[in-house]
């Protein structure tokens, strides 16, 4: 796959047709985008990367100029077309590690280091800003949503089990709709609160 | 939604992938449906929801642990998860906590002030008599409150249920109505068309499929001249809500051109199906999303799944 060109931008041409092409022919107002790049983030994150904002920004963006070449991309679906980018720009990157003598591995240790030194000086202030930003995201979740996550991750063992199974019960859910629907308030609750943390 | 549990993967399976604990080629293979398949996708998500609150509360332990401690903890964005997961269920059990003192408070006040006012006192039988009632009151009252509470909720319930059967009786009706409106007209324009030796089909039927893996199936209807209504049968992955509603959006504008609630899933063999009849006359020659959505009995609508619907007029 050819590299991107290091003078080329995403414009907002460009980023529109990103969006109409994941949209894949239903609008949905963005949320495709950001939930494509929630699953890029993770992907690089899986494979502990460094950077995984930076290489999830180099994959769409490829993707982008794709697109602006080709018109549109129609031999395999948007999803399955973002993971093979995605894959090559991991391993692009670790051979530009490599290249350059820095083991990932390395990376990852001196970058653990890091964090604990950091973590010591500024753990406290680091709580207290993830609580705030958490009562203020959970203020903006729907008043259902907010009470189903209270519900749903408190307990232990046995009592979780059943208070999980009551739950479904109470909300007319399967077990496994509940369990998705719990899952899913609280992926957004994290990007919210990562957002508000500034983590982008 | 798919189910979670309808996939070739354990959660065991899963589990190690998210620990970083697979061999490559498998790997390589969950990579690749983390980002591809929703399904996999949500379910990856769940799983390391329970890793990371098993983790904050010491439930890990051997080699799951360590695979924890060594490969999940190694990434500062998965840390900051497990931090904002402690960060939750501490919030979580102070406010149920907070919760249960509040109803614990208003359940003692009156025993407690009983008590109270005894203090210091000398009790004879007459004494004990009387305390011994007003416990038994006391509990009396609570049970009768309880009760009460019991009752009131069942009636809602069965208000609820009362409401929700008058509103599919009038649906049906009007259903009713209309077909007996169609089928009278089809009888007498048949009798007409029969003359000049033309038949029109006032209905026609498609079959939509829900989308897999991310690739959406467009299933084409080709609706002649004279056609009234399109019935679109909507298959189902599950079926887990009571009732569900279906809204027909042009994709361009993202504006809804029809929608219809309350409709009930039927089975069709071993399938689940939704079945709605669109008018034609809302139709035109172009693409379209149905999007179903699944009412619970309590809480909001969830999206349950989108078809793609592509109209030709013949």
């Amino acid at each position: 796959m050819a590299e991107l060109k290091r003078d080329w931008t995403l414009n907002q041409g460009a980023f529109g047709r990103l969006l109409e092409w994941l949209d894949e022919g239903e609008d949905s107002k963005g949320e495709r985008y950001l939930e494509v790049r929630r699953r890029l983030r993770l992907y690089f994150d899986r494979k502990n990367c460094l950077s995984p904002d930076d290489l999830t920004d180099e994959t769409l963006n490829r993707i982008a100029r794709k697109l602006e070449e080709k018109g549109s991309i129609t031999d395999v679906s948007a999803l399955h077309y973002c993971y093979i980018v995605a894959k090559y720009v991991f391993l692009e990157n670790l051979r530009r590690l490599k290249a350059e003598h820095i083991g990932a591995a390395e990376d990852v240790r001196q970058d653990t280091a890091q964090g604990q030194s950091v973590k010591t000086e500024s753990d406290h202030e680091a709580r207290e800003k993830m609580h705030g930003c958490l009562e203020k995201c959970l203020d903006e979740l729907p008043n259902d949503d907010r009470e189903l996550i209270l519900e749903y991750y408190r307990s232990e063992g046995r009592e979780k089990i059943e208070r999980r199974s009551e739950l479904a019960g109470r909300l007319g859910l399967s077990k496994n709709a509940l369990i998705l629907r719990a899952s899913r308030i609280r992926t957004r609750l994290e990007g919210c609160v990562r957002s508000c943390c500034g983590e982008g | 939604m798919s189910s979670a549990d309808n996939s070739e993967y354990s959660d065991e399976l899963l589990t190690r992938y998210l620990l970083g604990a697979v061999k490559a080629n498998e790997s390589e293979r969950l990579d690749e449906r983390s980002i591809a398949d929703n399904e996999l996708a949500w379910r990856l998500d769940a799983l390391e929801h329970d890793l990371v609150d098993a983790f904050v509360r010491n439930e890990l332990s051997g080699e799951t642990l360590e695979q924890f401690k060594t490969f999940y903890l190694s990434s500062p964005a998965r840390k900051a998860k497990v931090e904002l997961a402690r960060t939750l269920l501490n919030w979580s059990e102070e406010r149920a906590s907070t919760r249960e003192m509040a109803g614990d408070k208003q359940v003692e006040h009156a025993p407690a002030a009983s008590a109270n006012h005894a203090t210091g006192v000398r009790f004879g039988w007459l004494q004990w008599g009387l305390a011994a009632a007003a416990i038994v009151l006391c509990a009396f009252a609570f049970y009768l409150f309880e009760e009460n509470n019991r009752l009131r909720k069942l009636q809602n319930e069965v208000q609820e249920q009362q409401t929700h059967l008058d509103q599919r009786l009038q649906q049906l009706e009007k259903q009713l109505a209309v077909e007996r409106t169609m089928r009278e007209k089809t009888t007498e324009e048949n009798a007409s068309a029969a003359g000049s030796g033309e038949r029109v089909a006032r209905m026609v039927a498609v079959l939509l499929i829900p989308p897999t893996r991310g690739l959406g199936h467009m299933a084409t209807v080709r609706i002649a001249a004279g056609t009234e209504t399109v019935v679109v049968r909507m298959q189902l992955e599950s079926d887990d809500f009571p009732v569900y509603a279906a809204t027909l959006k042009d994709p361009a504008s993202g504006t809804a051109v029809w929608n219809d609630a309350n409709l009930r899933a039927r089975s069709d063999g071993q399938k689940r199906l939704v079945v709605a009849n669109v008018p034609a006359n809302v139709l035109k020659p172009q693409n379209y999303v149905l999007e179903l959505s699944g009412e619970p009995a309590q809480g909001s609508p969830e999206i349950v799944s989108s078809y793609g619907l592509k109209v030709v007029l013949r």
